[in-house]
């Protein structure tokens, strides 16, 4: 395979910053690119969750209402039981929803597609609920300051997807489980004859995908202030995005960590070209679109090769 | 070694009154069977007789229904494929069960990775233990590159490396010569004596007999679910054994009588392609069976694609009928009366969750339909003439082709290049994994076709059946033709010499 093939997506993320960096006045300023990483921390944690499960072939697309329900649970348990429950409720509430669509797609064989499309509803309408459809807001200083943080002009909330795609990079290139979800995807029945505990291994990817989810969800209700029920709309989309761009095979078994993080900085740095050039969000969408079929059709070069 | 060795009075594994249906339909019957430790017990029978199925619910992929299973003086219960891998129970399925993504060092030592102190996989034993399986088998394969990208003779390989990497006290080969030449499989043979020796007990299926009567201790006959035989092989002749496997006598003398050949249909001149074959130049005539011999790698498949459209060439001619024509597709070759059968049945002959019948008829689509309109009513009514010809075993002609037995689905795949009543007609591998009763029934309708004034060209590894129905046989080694071999002065070890030089 050409180098250039196989290496595409730092490629086209270089040129991207480049011409970001010499084009652009303000592009490469400390507040700019804490701006992107601000905002692309959060869909980076759905990424890296996303890409788990599209490893086994599978799809979630139940992140964007997942987002919202820890959201507007963190912040109802931190109005009455404070902080700490306040973040354990909005997790452990975000990762159950994981934990369901993990065991409807692995114990009864429904399509991961049908299941997190049925989730996104569930979750939703019971983020809605919780909050008859008002946000909460949320006065705790310590909490409001902490998504607004950041050391060296890097936000904390990078830090956090930072150390989750190490951790996670070393889980799927050393650990037996991180090959068998490559495994999953690449050959479920071969998987299954090699003795591979298939139901166990999508069972973790989904949860994995929501926990991450619900973490993301945590830093976002800290950056507004408040727990919002309407939010995330449409984050699972950018989430597959940034991972197919990233070199991820939506049919399973090809995907890498650094693939998705630098599928997530170009979506970052897209996004910021399109501001600082002032083009209008109708406009925006239409170019980022454009950016997933050129993706898909490289990697369609590079499976031909 | 002065030891007395009683295992061959102890069943190292014991099946007793094996049920097991599908949606209804029973296809084991009451199944008994035993094995030895150091003992290679052969599993025979025709497509659809259960072998494959008695197979995975000793190896847990299945569950069967009422029976039981002892391994060892203990009956298992709840088998799963984990739990028989602990247990020393290793299978080499026929659907060969490697993950295409994963390069072949990865797939050897996959679901039982070596792990570091701390429980990080070990990547360099990985390496080595790979490199060791495949060179214990004798198989040449980069170890660090995707699987899928490997022929299918190289992929079986891996999948028999992995088997053998593992600590086995059972060893089961489900139909491991289907893909392999006669080099490759001198080699597995000598691999299972070894086996043997160390007390290994080994499962053997396959349709060749020939291999039975080599490496067999004892035999074992399916017919429709039911065990019909049972022995030690000295016990069995070809004749006893086919009978126990079909319920009749087999007609062994199909041999092709020779006629003379007739106007030339294709001609085939200096077709090359780089990295892929060289300067190859034949001509088939009406009314021959020309048989391509060579050992797996050898260029056979890629020149046929070449030939059909499927793939390109840079250099080189084909004339149809002494006409020049450059195809540019299969469909644009089926337009001028060419059509193969391809190797790989269930990948490019089949679409599996369509019903059979709809797939025998597939290539008659275009040639009847009027209009845009497909007349299905009656294409399926001349298509199942082709089926019931063949004897294809079905629930019902509307069954999805998934559900049918490997054996079958070739058939089905045959049935519909029949029907598609082309005037050449390449057959890759035409009776891979077929057995017997239904070999002897492709080759009469070969026999059939060349009577109509049609031309074959049999690509085939199968060196009796090379001998038998090919008119000239031409050898292929590595991407070039180097010889030629008429009827009368073909022999075995000629051809495999030519196929070996270089």
């Amino acid at each position: 395979m050409k180098w250039s093939t196989r290496n595409s997506t730092l490629i086209v993320l270089f040129f991207l910053v480049a011409y970001g960096s010499i084009g652009l006045e303000n592009f490469l300023t400390e507040l700019n690119i804490s701006a992107i990483l601000y905002q692309y921390s959060i869909i980076g944690l759905l990424a890296i969750g996303q890409l788990l499960v599209i490893l086994t072939a599978g799809i979630d697309l139940s992140q964007g209402a997942v987002l919202a329900l820890s959201s507007i649970t963190t912040a109802t348990v931190m109005s009455t039981l404070g902080l700490v429950p306040g973040i354990i409720g909005g997790i452990a509430m975000g990762t159950s929803m994981g934990l369901i669509s993990g065991l409807l797609v692995s114990r009864t064989g429904m399509p991961p597609f049908l299941v997190t499309l049925g989730m996104l509803g569930v979750a939703r309408g019971l983020a809605m609920r919780i909050a008859n459809a008002k946000p909460v807001p949320i006065d705790l200083e310590a909490f409001n300051e902490f998504g607004q943080a950041s050391i060296f002009g890097v936000p904390l909330s990078t830090f956090i997807w930072a150390f989750v795609c190490l951790f996670l990079y070393v889980f799927l290139t050393r650990r037996r489980l991180g090959r068998y979800i490559y495994a999953v995807g690449g050959g479920e029945e071969n998987a299954r004859l090699s003795g591979i505990n298939v139901p166990n291994v999508k069972l973790i990817v989904y949860t994995i995908s929501s926990l991450l989810t619900a973490i993301g969800g945590v830093i976002w209700t800290s950056r507004l202030g408040s727990g919002s029920p309407v939010g995330g709309v449409n984050y699972e989309l950018e989430s597959i995005a940034c991972v197919v761009v990233g070199g991820g095979y939506l049919f399973g078994g090809i995907g890498t960590i650094h693939g998705t993080v630098a599928g997530v900085l170009i979506f970052g740095v897209i996004n910021s070209i399109l501001n600082l050039h002032w083009i209008s969000p109708f406009w925006q969408g239409m170019i980022k679109g454009a950016f997933v079929l050129l993706a898909v059709a490289i990697s369609q070069v590079k499976r031909s090769e | 070694m002065a030891t007395i060795s009683n295992h061959n009075n102890f069943p190292i594994l014991r099946l007793k009154g094996i049920n097991k249906s599908f949606s209804g339909v029973q296809v084991l019957h009451d199944i008994s069977f035993d094995l030895h430790k150091g003992e290679v017990h052969c599993i025979v029978g025709e497509n659809g007789a259960g072998k494959s199925t008695l197979i995975k619910i000793i190896s847990g992929a299945y569950k069967y229904d009422s029976g039981d299973i002892i391994y060892q003086g203990e009956t298992l219960h709840h088998l799963t494929p984990r739990l028989s891998i602990d247990k020393g129970i290793c299978t080499i399925y026929q659907e060969i069960d490697i993950i295409p993504v994963l390069t072949a060092a990865e797939n050897i030592s996959l679901g039982n990775e070596p792990i570091k102190q701390g429980g990080n996989i070990d990547k360099n034993a990985i390496q080595n233990r790979a490199s060791r399986a495949l060179e214990n088998i004798g198989a040449e394969i980069d170890i660090n590159k995707p699987v899928g990208a490997l022929s299918v003779a190289h992929q079986q390989m891996v999948a028999i490396a992995k088997a053998l990497s593992m600590h086995s006290k059972v060893l089961i080969f489900d139909e491991p010569t289907a893909v392999f030449a006669a080099t490759e499989i001198e080699t597995l043979f000598k691999v299972i004596q070894r086996l043997k020796a160390q007390g290994i007990a080994i499962i053997y299926i396959s349709h060749h007999l020939d291999e039975i009567f080599r490496i067999g201790d004892r035999v074992t006959v399916f017919r429709d679910g039911w065990v019909t035989g049972s022995g030690p092989v000295s016990d069995f002749d070809t004749n006893t054994l086919v009978r126990a496997m079909v319920g009749r006598e087999i007609d062994f003398s199909h041999q092709k009588k020779t006629g003379k050949p007739g106007a030339e249909l294709l001609r085939v001149s200096g077709l090359s392609r780089k990295g892929a074959f060289e300067g190859v130049t034949f001509s088939l005539k009406q009314g021959e069976i020309v048989g391509v011999a060579g050992l797996v790698g050898s260029g056979r498949t890629k020149v046929a694609r070449a030939i059909i459209g499927a793939d390109s060439f840079d250099k080189g001619e084909l004339h149809i009928r002494g006409e020049k024509k450059r195809i540019k597709s299969p469909r644009h070759a089926l337009a001028n009366g060419l059509g193969m059968l391809p190797k790989n049945r269930k990948e490019e002959g089949l679409v599996l969750v369509r019903p059979l019948i709809e797939n025998a008829a597939y290539s008659l689509v275009e040639k009847l339909s009027r209009m845009g309109l497909v007349p299905w009513r009656k294409i399926k009514h001349i298509v199942s003439d082709n089926i019931s010809n063949l004897d294809i075993r079905y629930p019902s002609l509307n069954s999805e082709a998934r559900y049918l037995s490997g054996g079958n689905q070739q058939k089905v795949v045959l049935a519909k290049w029949l029907a598609a009543a082309c005037d050449v007609i390449i057959l890759d591998e035409p009776t891979r994994g077929v057995d017997v009763g239904a070999r002897s029934e492709i080759y009469k309708l070969m026999h059939k076709l060349i009577n109509e004034g049609k031309a074959i060209l049999m690509i085939s590894s199968d060196l009796p059946e090379i001998l038998t129905q090919s008119d000239r046989v031409l050898v292929m080694a590595k991407g070039k033709i180097v010889g030629e071999v008429l009827h009368e002065e073909a022999t075995e070890e000629r051809i495999l010499s030519m196929a070996l030089q270089v």
